[in-house]
């Protein structure tokens, strides 16, 4: 009974609808200003050499914003891999293809959300190691 | 009262055009989350490891193969998240082209523009 009462309490603070919404939305502005930001010192560029780009890409300030921008990128795509979720891996829309998929909906959603954060969890040890070691 | 059709058959409904933008935007994150991040880590860090595996890289995305057509799609499906994610920002936060016209319109649009740019980005990279 504690720990159901304490689990609704966590429930309530962060997966509140309107928050989760804001976070995706808000978090997409600063992701997609970090990719302009990038994108316009590449294509600024006449000549890309290793040099030119190591020292812009692996500078102080471009590692410390890729580690945060990644960390909003996986927030971002945490939101909407979880909402595809919970519309497509129903019993509802799975058992409309096909009936025994249908009954085994809340599994196959289960392992699905196990999937993408075992995956997310990959992609940011690669990055952090690729940056900082 | 209730007039609602009892049966439908899905196969039998067009698509209209934003949700097409819609559903479109939802794949391209997929694709994006398994395939774009991983294949942009993967060129991340051969440009970053040495000069020769940097020199390596710009050749072989500037040369016709499967991997530079495949590294530039997966970038362009980035491109087509962000332009019709621009979309929707717009009709969340301020409500502009949520009439019927105005999101078939904005579908259209944001469709024509990726097309055209990722014609522009291909040609741009082979020639």
């Amino acid at each position: 009974m504690a720990t159901k009462f304490s689990c609704n309490i966590l429930w309530c603070l962060f997966m509140r609808g309107s928050l989760i919404w804001r976070a995706q939305r808000y978090s997409s502005l600063i992701i997609f200003t970090y990719f302009i930001y990038v994108a316009c010192f590449i294509f600024s560029s006449d000549i890309m050499s290793f040099d030119i780009w190591t020292n812009f890409a692996l500078s102080a300030q471009l590692k410390i914003a890729t580690s945060l921008v990644f960390m909003l990128l996986l927030l971002h795509a945490f939101i909407g891999l979880w909402t595809v979720g919970t519309d497509y891996l129903t019993s509802r829309t799975l058992g409309f293809l096909n009936g025994s998929l249908g009954r085994k909906a809340k599994l196959l959603r289960s392992l699905y959300y196990l999937l993408f954060v075992l995956m997310g969890l990959l992609y940011t040890v690669v990055i952090l190691y690729i940056l900082w070691l | 009262m209730d007039q609602r059709p009892v049966y439908i058959d899905l196969t039998k409904i067009k698509l209209p055009m934003s949700a097409f933008s819609s559903i479109t935007h939802r794949l391209s994150g997929m694709y994006i989350f398994f395939i774009t991040i991983p294949v942009s880590l993967f060129i991340f860090n051969h440009s970053t490891a040495s000069e020769k595996s940097f020199n390596l890289l710009v050749e072989s995305i500037n040369n016709i193969s499967f991997f530079s057509v495949f590294t530039i799609f997966s970038f362009l499906v980035l491109w087509y998240h962000i332009l019709t994610g621009i979309r929707h920002l717009f009709m969340d936060f301020f409500h502009i082209g949520e009439s019927l016209s105005g999101s078939y319109y904005s579908s259209i649009f944001v469709l024509i523009l990726w097309l055209l740019s990722s014609v522009a980005i291909f040609y741009g990279v082979y020639s």
